[in-house]
């Protein structure tokens, strides 16, 4: 009887190795890009919509690591449990920030509304350092979190799995909201064109306030998701923007779509070169950024 | 009546002369440290130092009253530096400068200390060679190869024969490699990978992943205190090499003790530091005592408080040696070459401005629930070997 | 009015702009009175004129070609790093030194600059700071060349003429570069106010409208980027001389950060812009640093959200504001 081609009974040896490589490499690679994603999707929808530059991003990732880690300590809320709190208390946060000041600059050049924003960032950091000193902060993931579950022979990170399947859900629900609500179907005409869509009779200025205030929800959760990763301390906005600028500029402003795909690659980019060559260090993602921008200056998903 | 008034000018110039000499000039130090930005514990540990200090001493020496001018070199920025150091010898004058917080910036302030003859403290630059390059410096930080010469030594000499380095990729990573290689040669053993990890490393799970598969005894991690270290740390951890018996050798993981900030994820790491916290020796005690005074009695001290304390300490000492007068030439004779007491033990300086001091092996290991870090065997009077680059 | 008087009008206008006016001799002379007012602070204005330097040659580009950068410090390192490298290799002539580090700047913004004219908006952001993360890396990794973070070592810069010796007070050093800045300033007045200047402005405001008029875009653009690459690597390697140190953070993404905040507190387009928003900058950050070096990065941040939401071009933009507003009430009040 002729062995069945695709599944081999047993891999030898010399192979396994590599296919625990690729494999360790796909899980590693998906699961950071998706904490990428979730990081910056909101970045890319308020940068398609409103076509505001808004670096400052991370501020409101950062908050959302110092919410868990402040519940965590203080109250001992459990790490799971702080996760809504710093979606929402982030989202809460952004609504006036948007209301007073980012609404006055959305018709501003594109070059202070960097401006700005990095006045912002620098504002942020210094308060942060002065809340919570200029430390990393101390965080532990819950014990669960940290074991790695053997399958086959293969072994993922159960933090892994948690970043995979929360950036699943939060993926297919942002999906199904654009796609089939009918306040998605708003953000959508607002992207495509906010005078159309204003002439339509659509709020677009409430539109975006919610829309500004679930994406920074979603930065905020990012940031907390991924304290275990990525670290905290207060100059984590300037530390990872230009992350976030790197998803939302590969994928294109506006796109979920796009941002999803940015993400993974970046993610699967940056694990494969750290496996395979790591002393190219961070060279890789810079060049396939550069590449990308060289080949499609709107992004994979953006519209010229 | 003109003898009346000789009286009195001779009265004004006895009250004068007596005011002058109770109101002796300040000494003045200059404290360059990073205060802002994404390494402003540096410069917010200093403070720390400089507070505990003068809790417990007082803030005079020798009748001088201490005066700190602070300056912020901003993070890595030899040219700030440079410029702070200028202003703090021609417009604040001062006798005594700590600073160095980046192996560029001391470089770039060695000019200024020469020129200017000012006796200059490195507290936490740490490539080696740097007192060397003016006659007015004196390391009280730690050399990179030093510590980790001797524990790379120390591992082969364990029966950790094949090594692994995981460093930062920088130019003080490739010398903690060489170090680490050329020690754990010395003692008979053999490096056989080594990882270069970027400053800006967001995910470390690929390299421990490497490090995993190529399965030496022993792995040496050598990155900046801080998020970095922590970050391979927790990797570490995660993915068990601990459990596949791949020993763990590193330098300080953390500003503050790593049981505080990693906790449970150090267990069974060692590490070599210049200093232990729960050292019994009166000068240790009398650090912590004035510590817990100033910042409540949980407070966990970093590595850059002692570095001040101790170098305000070796101040008072060869200030006072001059009878409160500072000639940079004096001082500098009076500090190369002599020994002093610390908080980590007997430390001296050499010839050239470096330090010699103990080396601390610890392991953190948990007692009864609680993660401790426990001293395995103490190294004395480590000297930077002279490697070749 | 008739187009004739307009255009009229706007030939005088152009010629005001030319003329020197009231303003400039007294910025240069007090530029010189520094020297003698503030003796104890000749470094930090030295650094100030190399900081206003590189923001002159990015408001080359930005203010009159309209290219925003994120990367302009990659031309900034390339010359400082020359200046250093050559010091360091034996030949430390502080004036070839500086004229190779802005050669070698030059060339590398040819090279980019077939790059930078495709690419506009956001895009024109990333691929810039892509460009100079690239190189920081390249830079980082190269440290049998560079020194790495370490830092360039064994620079060692000849007398300035084979005659001054750069002192601890930093007076040498403070005047060559004035003397530096000022030459290279006038350089940028006279290109800003040629013709191809005037070119460079029409580009800025009308992209899709100056080809009709015959102005070559690409063309124009790749020039202007080359000249502000070559300034940029001068101030680089003038700091470089008075630093008489070279490290990693010449190429980093926060001097590119500094000097774009800089600019834009001065305000873009007017050349001036630049002094001013980097000696308000850096005289600020180092009095705030004095006060209070923890947190001084809040209150630099918060200058930046107040004069990028209430003023229209920076600095230079609300005084002439203010100028006009004057102006005009002085006249209304004749009027009445």
């Amino acid at each position: 009887m002729p062995r069945p081609f695709l599944f081999p009974t047993r891999i030898t040896p010399p192979v396994l190795p590599i296919i625990q490589g690729i494999v360790q490499v796909l899980f590693d690679g998906i699961a950071f890009g998706m904490l990428l994603f979730v990081m910056s999707v909101g970045l890319s929808i308020t940068l398609g919509m409103m076509h505001f530059a808004n670096l400052a991003h991370g501020v409101f990732a950062m908050l959302g690591g110092y919410v868990t880690v402040v519940l965590m300590h203080k109250a001992g809320v459990p790490f799971l449990e702080t996760l809504p709190a710093a979606f929402v208390i982030v989202a809460i946060v952004s609504v006036p920030l948007e209301r007073f000041v980012y609404r006055r600059m959305y018709s501003a050049k594109e070059l202070d509304q960097v401006l700005l924003t990095v006045g912002i960032i620098y504002m942020a950091i210094a308060a942060a350092a002065y809340v919570w000193g200029p430390e990393p902060m101390a965080f532990a993931l819950p014990d669960y979190l940290t074991r790695y579950r053997d399958i086959g022979s293969f072994s993922f990170s159960t933090y892994g799995a948690l970043l995979l399947a929360i950036g699943t859900v939060i993926t297919l629900v942002i999906f199904y909201g654009l796609e089939r609500t009918r306040f998605g179907a708003m953000i959508r005409a607002a992207v495509d064109d906010r005078r159309v869509a204003l002439g339509v009779g659509i709020n677009v200025n409430r539109v975006f306030t919610i829309t500004f205030a679930v994406g920074s929800g979603l930065a905020g959760l990012g940031g907390a998701l991924g304290i275990n990763a990525l670290g905290l301390d207060p100059s984590f906005p300037i530390e990872y923007l230009v992350f976030f600028l790197i998803v939302v500029s590969i994928g294109g402003g506006g796109t979920v779509k796009g941002a999803l795909a940015a993400a993974l690659l970046l993610g699967l980019c940056d694990t494969a070169g750290k496996y395979y060559v790591p002393q190219t260090g961070a060279f890789i993602i810079y060049v396939v950024m550069l590449l990308v921008m060289l080949w499609r200056p709107n992004g994979l998903f953006g519209r010229p | 009546m003109r003898k009346l008034f000789g009286i009195a000018v001779a009265t004004a110039l006895v009250a004068a002369a007596g005011f002058a000499q109770a109101d002796e000039p300040p000494l003045k130090i200059g404290v360059i440290m990073t205060y802002s930005g994404p390494f402003a514990t540096y410069g917010h540990q200093a403070d720390i130092g400089i507070q505990a200090w003068e809790k417990a001493h007082g803030d005079t020496i020798t009748g001088r009253k201490i005066e700190f001018v602070r300056k912020d070199d901003t993070g890595l920025a030899p040219d700030v530096s440079k410029r702070v150091t200028q202003e703090l010898a021609v417009r604040d004058k001062v006798d005594v400068i700590f600073g160095g917080c980046w192996s560029p910036n001391a470089f770039a302030s060695a000019p200024i200390a020469t020129q200017a003859k000012i006796p200059f403290f490195i507290i936490v630059a740490a490539t080696d060679g740097i007192p060397a390059k003016s006659p007015y410096m004196v390391r009280v930080s730690q050399p990179v190869s030093a510590a980790v010469y001797t524990m790379g030594k120390w591992a082969a000499e364990q029966g950790w024969k094949t090594g692994y380095s995981a460093v930062v990729d920088y130019v003080l990573g490739t010398a903690g490699a060489n170090a680490f290689k050329a020690g754990l040669d010395a003692g008979g053993g053999q490096v056989i990978g080594s990882v270069r990890i970027p400053v800006s490393n967001p995910d470390f799970t690929p390299y421990v992943q490497r490090v995993k598969q190529a399965h030496p005894q022993v792995v040496q991690l050598f990155m900046p205190a801080g998020a970095l270290a922590e970050g391979f740390v927790k990797a570490y951890h995660d993915i068990g090499l601990a459990k596949d018996g791949i020993n763990m050798v590193t330098g300080p993981l953390s500003e503050t003790q790593p049981t505080n900030t990693l906790g449970d994820y150090v267990e069974g790491i060692y590490t070599g530091t210049n200093w232990i916290d729960n050292n019994t020796s009166p000068e240790n005690q009398a650090f912590l005592k004035a510590l817990h005074e100033t910042q409540g009695p949980t407070f966990n001290p970093g590595f850059v408080a002692m570095d001040i304390w101790d170098a305000l300490n070796i101040t008072k000492q060869v200030v006072e040696e001059q009878q409160g007068k500072i000639d940079p030439d004096k001082m500098m004779s009076l500090l190369r070459g002599h020994q002093f007491t610390s908080p980590r033990g007997p430390i001296a300086f050499d010839q050239n401005g470096e330090i010699v001091q103990n080396v601390y092996l610890q392991q953190a290991v948990k007692v009864n629930g609680q993660m401790e870090m426990k001293l395995v065997q103490t190294l004395p009077m480590v000297k930077a070997p002279a490697l070749t680059q | 009015m008739t187009t004739e008087a307009q255009t009229t009008k706007a030939i005088a206008d152009f010629r005001a702009q030319v003329r020197w006016q009231w303003y400039e001799p007294l910025f240069w002379l007090g530029a010189i009175a520094w020297y003698f007012l503030f003796p104890t602070y000749l470094p930090l204005g030295t650094q100030i004129l190399c900081a206003a330097l590189f923001a002159l040659s990015l408001d080359l580009i930005l203010g009159y070609g309209g290219i925003v950068s994120l990367g302009h410090t990659t031309f900034f390192g390339i010359g400082a790093y020359t200046a250093g490298l050559l010091a360091k290799h034996g030949w430390g002539e502080p004036i070839t030194c500086l004229l190779a580090g802005g050669a070698l700047a030059a060339i590398a913004g040819w090279i980019c600059s077939f790059v930078i004219v495709r690419v506009q908006g956001v895009a024109l952001l990333l691929v810039t700071l892509g460009i100079n993360l690239v190189l920081y890396e390249a830079a980082n990794k190269a440290y049998t060349i560079t020194g790495g973070a370490d830092g360039l070592q064994g620079i060692e810069f000849w007398k300035l003429f084979g005659v001054f010796d750069y002192d601890i007070y930093g007076r040498v050093s403070f005047v060559y570069t004035l003397a530096v800045v000022f030459v290279l300033f006038l350089v940028a007045r006279r290109i800003v106010h040629s013709p191809f200047g005037l070119a460079l402005k029409g580009m800025r405001e009308n992209w899709k409208r100056m080809p009709a008029l015959g102005a070559a875009l690409r063309r124009h653009g790749a020039l202007i980027f080359v000249l502000s690459a070559a300034i940029a690597g001068l101030s680089g390697a003038l700091l470089a001389e008075s630093v008489q140190f070279v490290a990693l953070d010449s190429l980093g993404v926060q001097r590119s950060v500094d000097v774009l905040t800089m600019l834009i507190v001065g305000g873009t387009g007017v050349l001036y812009g630049s002094f001013v928003g980097a000696t308000v900058y850096m005289v600020v950050r180092d009095q705030l640093a004095d006060l209070n070096p923890a947190y001084w990065y809040f209150w630099i941040g918060l200058i930046l959200v107040v004069i990028v939401l209430f003023t229209r071009n920076g600095l230079v933009g609300a005084l002439s504001d203010a100028t006009d507003w004057l102006k005009r009430r002085r006249g209304g009040g004749t009027a009445s």
